[in-house]
């Protein structure tokens, strides 16, 4: 394996001399709805929005964490931490590499996004739209982002929406809470479990195969959701006075409604579907699983 | 000294592809470290060794004979064997004119996809789609078949399914063989596409194929016992809905993985 | 900006030279002779493309004749907008992408492309030992990092003509060329 001389050279011009933890404390001008780009693997990345047009990136890299750079203009910066030793050979990734705590201050009205394997990445008080990728980091984002889209592979991924929001998110195996309302909503996840609640619902899109889903938040007057699983459970907790029109359809589930006896209709091809209405209708509810259970609670 | 550019600015740097005010602050930048101006350096080499080498290479064998064997007998196992295959007196007529208007002959045979070994043979088989092998292009194939999988099935629910070869318009099939056509296909892409990750490996952050294939054999699991129930209700547009909807989860999750391979 | 251009195989930039032209004629009316002889232009031009992408022998002779191949049977759809040689080339291009994401069975393991591609001759000789090196450098790189570096670096063709040709974003171009750059360090170090 090749020392890579060049890089240990800019850790010793960037730290002083030593390759020991960095502190890192970085300042750039920023326009107040500037882009930032961010890539940190390993450690943490937290992003807060302030009423600056300007971008300051503290933090520290322990040994062996890697190089932090950055660079752009004042319409958009990119930055992050780079090339941890030691290298893997003729692989480029940073296998084994120390972490690195990334705290970056945005402007509010900031674009942000997020790369990230292992590293926790939380984004808060951001309101022009936040991208975040991660495999196995956890992600949270709180705040009123105009949109947000949140992808993990094995993350938990949670979302406090302080006003209803649009977002996709997606996690294979990690769980996917959200909070807050949505005007957008699609959640979809493989074996993670997603949980809905807090606030009022217009379209929301949420899917799994294995995992549980379970709704407690309200629905828009014309709001449409939508709850696809397989195996996994789809659980609904609505106020007793809820307006809608509800469509379960489900080919093995068992079905409980606390929303009156209604016949379930089955046949060739009307295998376990129920339909009916509360309320003067407007919004739709549709729940479709293969055998995953269905329960439409009273909240 | 300012910040170190990011190494990617230092390519484009030398690329000469940076805008004049980028430009200026890298060179800068690259004036005064010594590190940076080295790097810089290195990559002037190598790219000028890259220019540099040969753009013309003579191949050893003769390559020739092979390619009129197959311009002469049009099957791809001509290369292997010599030409079993006969061309219809048509299809001989075609390729002697130039071609005008013959069908194309796959170059492979088609994976994945029942038959699919058969037809390539013959000259005159039918044109088969074939998604184009690459990651963007054949998830955007296969968002399109489902579109028109959701087509199909948005029929009223009440008709009861259609036999297969039972009162359908000559030439059609069935919605229940299309179904099955494109169920076969949604499994291929999605082997290719693993197979085109599992070569990136290298390039992927460490445990993210496991993650993959794990969900991928949960998925998988659920198609199976969907796949199961269509055996007594061939033709269900629900269960063909639940079944796009997963395929769809699969190929969603092998682009997503794909897409770490890529960090810009 | 970029100040690349590919070096076009007919080494003619107005569109082919008017036996070329003839030739092609020719070879789309079926004269297979004519086509030959286009073919004994072009084939070290092909073949050094299918070499340094494939990295190594045997798939780069298949993928050579496939192109020809496939080149034969779309001779009719060629109406001389550009040189010969450029659409050739970009005919062999996607012959070598396509197969790309064939059978992985048939990718010969790393070091195997190296040894084979030791065989080779070019055309035109250079300082031996160095160019082999490199050559082998580049046939150990991983497929798709190798793909953009031969297509951007040696071939010359401009990064959003590299994009377009591997289906991808420009961003994606610019990670692989940047990682098959290093990656090329590394290994001649």
């Amino acid at each position: 394996m090749r020392t890579p001389m060049l890089a240990l050279l800019c850790l010793a011009l960037s730290a002083g001399g030593t390759a020991a933890q960095q502190r890192l404390d970085h300042r750039r001008p920023l326009r107040a709805d500037g882009l930032v780009r961010i890539h940190n693997l390993v450690g943490s990345t937290r992003v807060t929005g302030w009423d600056r047009d300007s971008i300051v990136v503290t933090g520290t890299i322990e040994e062996g964490g890697g190089r932090f750079y950055a660079g752009g203009g004042v319409e958009g910066v990119k930055l992050g931490v780079e090339g941890g030793l030691p290298k893997a050979d003729a692989s480029l990734h940073v296998v084994g590499s120390a972490p690195a705590h990334l705290e970056v201050r945005v402007p509010a009205g900031a674009r942000v996004w997020v790369r990230a394997a292992s590293a926790n990445v939380e984004v808060s008080g951001v309101t022009g739209g936040i991208d975040v990728a991660s495999v196995t980091g956890s992600i949270r984002i709180s705040g009123t982002p105009r949109e947000a889209v949140v992808e993990s592979m094995a993350g938990d991924i949670v979302i406090e929406a302080a006003d209803p929001m649009t977002v996709r998110a997606k996690s294979a195996a990690g769980a996917v809470s959200l909070s807050g309302g949505a005007r957008d909503a699609s959640i979809t996840t493989v074996t993670g479990d997603i949980t809905v609640s807090n606030g009022v619902y217009e379209r929301g899109r949420f899917e799994s195969i294995d995992g549980a889903i379970r709704f407690e938040g309200d629905l828009a007057l014309a709001g449409d959701l939508e709850f696809i699983n397989h195996g996994g459970p789809v659980e609904l907790r609505l106020p007793a006075n809820v307006s809608a029109d509800f469509l379960v359809n489900t080919f093995r589930g068992e079905v409980e409604n606390a929303f009156g006896s209604y016949p379930m209709r089955t046949g060739p091809d009307l295998r376990g579907e129920l339909t009916f209405s509360r309320g003067s209708g407007g919004a739709n509810v549709v729940i479709r699983t293969f055998k995953g259970r269905v329960s439409l609670k009273e909240r | 000294m300012n910040a170190h550019p990011p190494e990617t600015q230092l390519h484009d740097y030398v690329d000469g592809l940076l805008g004049e005010t980028e430009q200026r602050a890298v060179e800068r930048h690259v004036r005064a470290c010594d590190a940076c101006r080295a790097e810089v350096e290195a990559l002037r080499a190598l790219t000028a060794r890259l220019a540099a080498l040969p753009r013309a290479i003579a191949p050893e064998t003769d390559l020739l004979p092979g390619i009129h064997a197959r311009i002469r007998w049009g099957s791809v196992d001509a290369r292997v064997s010599s030409a079993d295959a006969t061309l219809s007196p048509a299809a001989q007529q075609h390729r002697r004119a130039g071609v005008a208007g013959a069908p194309e002959v796959p170059p492979q045979p088609v994976r994945g996809i029942p038959g699919g070994r058969a037809l390539s043979s013959r000259f005159d088989a039918r044109q088969l789609v074939r998604p184009r092998r690459s990651l963007a292009t054949a998830a955007l194939l296969l968002v399109a078949f489902g579109a028109v999988l959701a087509l199909l099935f948005t029929r009223e629910p009440a008709r009861p399914p259609i036999a297969a070869g039972a009162g359908h318009e000559p030439g059609a099939l069935s919605p229940a063989v299309e179904f099955r056509a494109l169920d076969a296909r949604y499994t291929a892409a999605a082997r290719e596409l693993l197979a085109e990750l599992e070569s990136l490996e290298d390039e992927l952050p460490p445990g993210t194929l496991d993650i993959v294939r794990e969900n991928l054999r949960a998925i998988d699991r659920a198609l199976d016992e969907a796949r199961l129930a269509t055996a007594s209700d061939p033709g269900d547009p629900r269960l063909a809905r639940l079944i796009l909807a997963a395929h769809e989860k699969k190929l969603d999750l092998l682009r997503r993985a794909a897409a770490l391979s890529v960090e810009s | 900006m970029e100040l690349r251009i590919p070096d076009d195989a007919s080494g003619s930039r107005t569109g082919g030279d008017p036996d070329t032209a003839d030739l092609v004629r020719r070879a789309q009316q079926g004269d297979l002779a004519a086509f030959d002889r286009l073919y004994a232009a072009h084939v070290d031009r092909v073949y050094a493309l299918c070499l340094r992408m494939s990295g190594q022998r045997e798939q780069a002779e298949r993928l050579t004749q496939d192109a020809f191949v496939r080149a034969w049977e779309k001779l009719r759809l060629f109406r001389g907008e550009s040189a010969f040689g450029s659409w050739l080339y970009r005919l062999a291009i996607n012959v070598i992408l396509e197969d790309r994401r064939a059978d992985r069975r048939r990718t010969a393991p790393l070091d195997e492309g190296g040894d084979r591609l030791l065989a080779a001759t070019p055309a035109r000789t250079g300082v031996p030992d160095l160019r082999l090196d490199l050559e082998r450098a580049i046939a150990a790189l991983p497929p798709r990092a190798r793909a953009v570096l031969v297509l951007y670096d040696v071939e010359g063709y401009p990064q959003e003509e590299v994009a377009r040709m591997l289906g991808v974003a420009i961003g994606t171009v610019k990670a692989q060329l940047h990682r098959a750059r290093k990656l090329l360090r590394e290994m001649l170090e």
